[in-house]
């Protein structure tokens, strides 16, 4: 199984070092204290549920904002 | 220097090796590549490579393109105006958006009316933001997808002044400027908290109260993600990719003769990159092109194609030129979404660029911070205990660390850190050209500094008792001698304006994005393109790439057609961490090596030769062993077989392996800088006037665009050290500075003599071997002026900006 499916589809992430993250890329959590984290629905720091996008969040599936990640069959 | 043999790092918890795995070759072949540094001692290191792999490449003295200073390729349309950024773009029927934005840093929107803004002559398009129905609250398994519709309690609740929520498309931007101010909102204003300190304590207004659980929290590498929260509290993070806490603090401290302390605050730095955030988002049936001011045209492209429920091959994203990034232009944005449901909703290209205000509110800054850091110290020097303590807050958002670097940059046996996240109503902090590191260095080198000090021991030499790291004590010594270092007794000048030398240094990790992929093409009229979806934010990538494609086909970086920044070539790197260069690079020359490889082979079979006995140099392709086979580059390309020969590679992982996988590379980027100051003691004004910056980035392609670099870095680093602070009114939560007038950047008078001193280092890691300088050129340079200053006036500045207000009260005279 992916690792990125645990997660909701429109979460995305930046480390420090470059990389952004979600989606088909991992979220590779190098450094928590200085990774960012966005909602693609409000491309902002906060969910649509107005509670902030994080890796541990946005990894609740009964988070009311969830969004399961598409998987290949689907697409 | 860095030992790409040594043992790979041990994670607090196991990383997920799968997702990372080496990739193991059918045919390898070894060859030697340079290993050091030139004139000291510089060797050469056996590496098992792919057999695509090109030859070994010596070291820059021996090439005739890499290594040389090269004017930028596109320089004349740079400084003629002929280049087009997006702010430049103009579409047919274009229109133009606006933002309607919070003015209240903490409101509920009671209710919203937009149709005086839908009928105001001109207006096309006005989009609401919508959230999520039933808000923050966790559902029953099998919910419905979200509904299209909005009603009030699918609108934000807001949380900064200039939060967006709504925008509009009209004619021209007068008019979309107009008409956002035309839409209605009631709000309910509540509670908020600007300032970090009253944010942490107990019966501050809650930012976000806590209604989600944490789970899945791992990550792929295996870091705790730090996600404890209490009221507006978050974390503390302990550990990183460089591991957790180690031995043991309290005995560390125990052992120490003597220890070293200090608190430190830092200030919110807001981007100020010259082109704006914003797009022109163009929505067709058949395509959705984008005009990004972006640090990542892939980025952007999966972001939108993920939104809008869009294969990626529909979705194009075209950055051609670019007004500078530091770290805050990756994704497509509030800015660029907007733009996108506008252009779908009227069938027309919307542009929409942030104005400068829009700027400082919302498209992120460099978190303030609050470190409490703590160092044992030997008689002999060496470090027993680092502990360090740090709050910090990104408005809304999070990352608010502070680095690193106590971690990292010197050895010490015990070490321990907490590093929290404080939410308050403000607008949300993005990367910023180092992301924490800076704000580390500002107090770990000035402790550093006080520690040498007690030793009674100059701050350069006590430095390579304490640093091991090889290439750096070369940069403290080449710098030293450049700066014509002599450390003086702190203070001791007479008369009011009183001079101060200092010196900080700092790391960067070397970082490799495996998704950096470029095709070559030789067409049969003789000319070359490079191309790649990597964009060009002002370093001079396309010129780098020019060269590193030149000096494998013989040519010269002119005759290089560079054709990058737009999605339809093969994915880049996104420009963020001081990828770049290290990353795209050994992607080109595998893919120009191809090619030419694919041309000699065609020579090679009219000459009836062998194809290992041709070669191409300056222009022309010749046979090694028989002086009566030559001819131009262009004579050559006319005999291939079809019009044009195509090569694209993508980078390979890095020769040796990588650190922990990922593309964590071996061996840390090194920094040490020097300064130079004048403090006068009567108006509290300190004016840099000198500094001298060492670096290292591997094999340096382009030197003249290397020492631009550091000279950015460096003039962004006194802006921090002296200027640049985002003051809000704690009445009303709006930034009051936020314009290029009152936000203080360094101006040219304000610019000192920066003087890079580049430190040629090879690693065998790649066919070119190349790393990134952005970050590394920023880092260390508000702890060289701090140390400076301290030097100058023997009071220390524990805060920044060091403003004449703070200079004076530390003299205490204000």
């Amino acid at each position: 199984m992916d690792s990125s499916r645990r997660y909701c589809r429109y979460l995305r992430g930046k480390n420090a070092y470059g990389t952004t993250e979600g989606g088909d890329k991992p979220f590779l959590n190098f450094d928590p204290a200085t990774t960012t984290y966005w909602c693609l629905r409000t491309m902002g720091p906060v969910g649509p549920d107005s509670q902030p996008a994080h890796i541990a969040a946005c990894g609740n599936e009964k988070r009311n904002c969830f969004t399961a990640a598409k998987v290949k069959n689907e697409e | 220097m860095a030992n790409p043999n040594k043992k790979k790092i041990v994670l607090p918890v196991a990383p997920d090796t799968k997702a990372h795995a080496p990739v193991k070759h059918l045919y390898s072949k070894k060859v030697k590549l340079p290993y050091g540094v030139p004139g000291h001692g510089l060797t050469e290191m056996e590496r098992e490579v792919s057999i695509d792999e090109p030859p070994a490449l010596p070291i820059n003295d021996e090439l005739n393109v890499i290594g040389k200073r090269t004017r930028r390729v596109d320089a004349v349309y740079k400084v003629t105006g002929a280049a087009k950024y997006s702010a430049d773009i103009q579409l047919p029927g274009m229109l133009f958006g606006k933002f309607l934005r919070s003015p209240h840093p903490h409101a509920r929107i009671k209710s919203l009316n937009v149709s005086a803004a839908r009928q105001y002559p001109g207006v096309h398009a006005v989009h609401v933001l919508s959230m999520e129905p039933g808000g923050s609250v966790e559902r029953e398994s099998g919910h419905d997808a979200p509904a299209e519709t909005y009603n009030i309690d699918q609108l934000p609740l807001l949380r900064y002044v200039g939060q967006p929520i709504a925008a509009v498309a009209a004619e021209s931007q007068y008019i979309a400027n107009e008409a956002a101010k035309l839409i209605k909102v009631e709000y309910e204003t509540k509670p908020f908290v600007l300032e970090l300190d009253k944010a942490r304590r107990k019966g501050a207004p809650i930012v976000f109260e806590k209604k989600v659980k944490d789970e899945g929290n791992e990550g792929d590498v295996g870091v705790e993600a730090a996600d404890e929260q209490e009221g507006n509290l978050r974390g503390p993070s302990t550990g990183s990719f460089l591991g957790g806490p180690r031995g043991d603090v309290e005995k560390g401290f125990a052992e120490a003769d003597f220890v070293v302390e200090g608190e430190f605050r830092t200030q919110v730095q807001t981007h100020c990159a010259l082109e704006t955030h914003g797009v022109v988002a163009d929505w067709k049936p058949d395509m959705l092109t984008v005009y990004a001011s972006t640090q990542n045209t892939a980025g952007v492209r999966d972001d939108l194609a993920e939104l809008f429920d869009l294969p990626k091959s529909k979705v194009r994203v075209i950055t051609e030129y670019m007004g500078g990034g530091f770290g805050a232009k990756f994704g497509a944005g509030h800015f660029g979404v907007m733009a996108t449901e506008l252009s779908r909703k009227t069938g027309r290209p919307v542009k929409l660029m942030l104005d400068r205000e829009e700027e400082h509110l919302s498209a992120g800054n460099r978190p303030n911070s609050h470190q409490m850091l703590k160092i044992g110290v030997k008689n002999d020097g060496k470090l027993t205990a680092i502990d360090l303590t740090s709050y910090g807050t990104a408005g809304v958002g999070l990352g608010a660390g502070v680095g690193r670097v106590a971690q990292d940059l010197y050895e010490c046996p015990n070490f321990r850190q907490a590093q929290y996240d404080v939410f308050t109503h403000a607008g949300p902090g993005a990367a910023f050209r180092a992301p924490g590191n800076v704000q580390g260095i500002f107090s770990l080198e000035q402790l550093i500094d006080q520690a040498a000090e007690r030793l009674g021991m100059d701050p350069v030499k006590y430095r390579d008792i304490i640093d091991k790291h090889e290439v750096r004590k070369l940069q403290r010594a080449k710098g030293a001698e450049v700066f014509g270092w002599k450390y003086k007794k702190p203070g001791s000048d007479p008369g009011p304006i009183k001079r101060g030398f200092g010196m900080a240094q700092g790391h960067w990790t070397r970082f490799i994005n495996l998704n950096s992929s470029a095709t070559v093409r030789i067409n049969k009229d003789g000319s070359v393109e490079v191309m790649s979806s990597v964009q060009d934010i002002g370093t001079g990538t396309k010129t780098i790439l020019a060269q590193v494609v030149a000096e494998e086909l013989g040519l010269m970086a002119e005759d290089i057609t560079v054709k990058i920044g737009d999605t339809i070539y093969p994915d880049g790197p996104g420009s963020g961490g001081s990828v770049t260069a290290g990353s795209i690079t050994p992607a080109v020359r595998n893919a120009a090596y191809k090619a030419k490889m694919e041309l000699l082979g065609q020579v090679a079979g009219a000459w009836d030769v062998e194809i290992d006995s041709l070669e191409v140099k300056n222009g022309e392709v010749y046979s090694k062993t028989d002086s009566s086979k030559k001819m131009s580059f262009g004579e050559a390309t006319k005999k291939m077989r079809t019009n044009q020969i195509l090569a694209t590679a993508s980078r390979p992982d890095d020769y040796g392996g990588f650190e922990i996988g990922n593309g964590i590379g071996y061996g840390r980027l090194g920094s040490v800088q020097f300064a130079e100051v004048l403090v006068d003691t009567e108006t509290g004004f300190i004016k840099v006037e000198r500094v001298v910056a060492a670096h290292s980035c591997g094999r340096p392609l382009n030197p003249m665009q290397v020492e631009s670099q550091i000279n950015g870095g460096v003039i962004m680093g006194i802006g921090y050290a002296l200027y640049e602070d985002r003051i809000l009114d704690l009445n009303t939560g709006h930034m009051v500075n936020a314009n290029l007038d009152q936000y203080k950047l360094p101006y040219s008078r304000e610019i000192p003599k920066i003087e890079p001193v580049i430190i040629e280092h090879y690693g065998a890691f790649s066919s070119t071997d190349a790393s990134g300088i952005g970050e590394p050129a920023n880092v260390p340079t508000a702890g060289a002026i701090a140390n400076a200053v301290y030097n100058a006036i023997g009071v220390r500045l524990y805060e920044l900006p060091m403003s004449p207000q703070k200079v004076l009260a530390a003299l205490g005279v204000s």
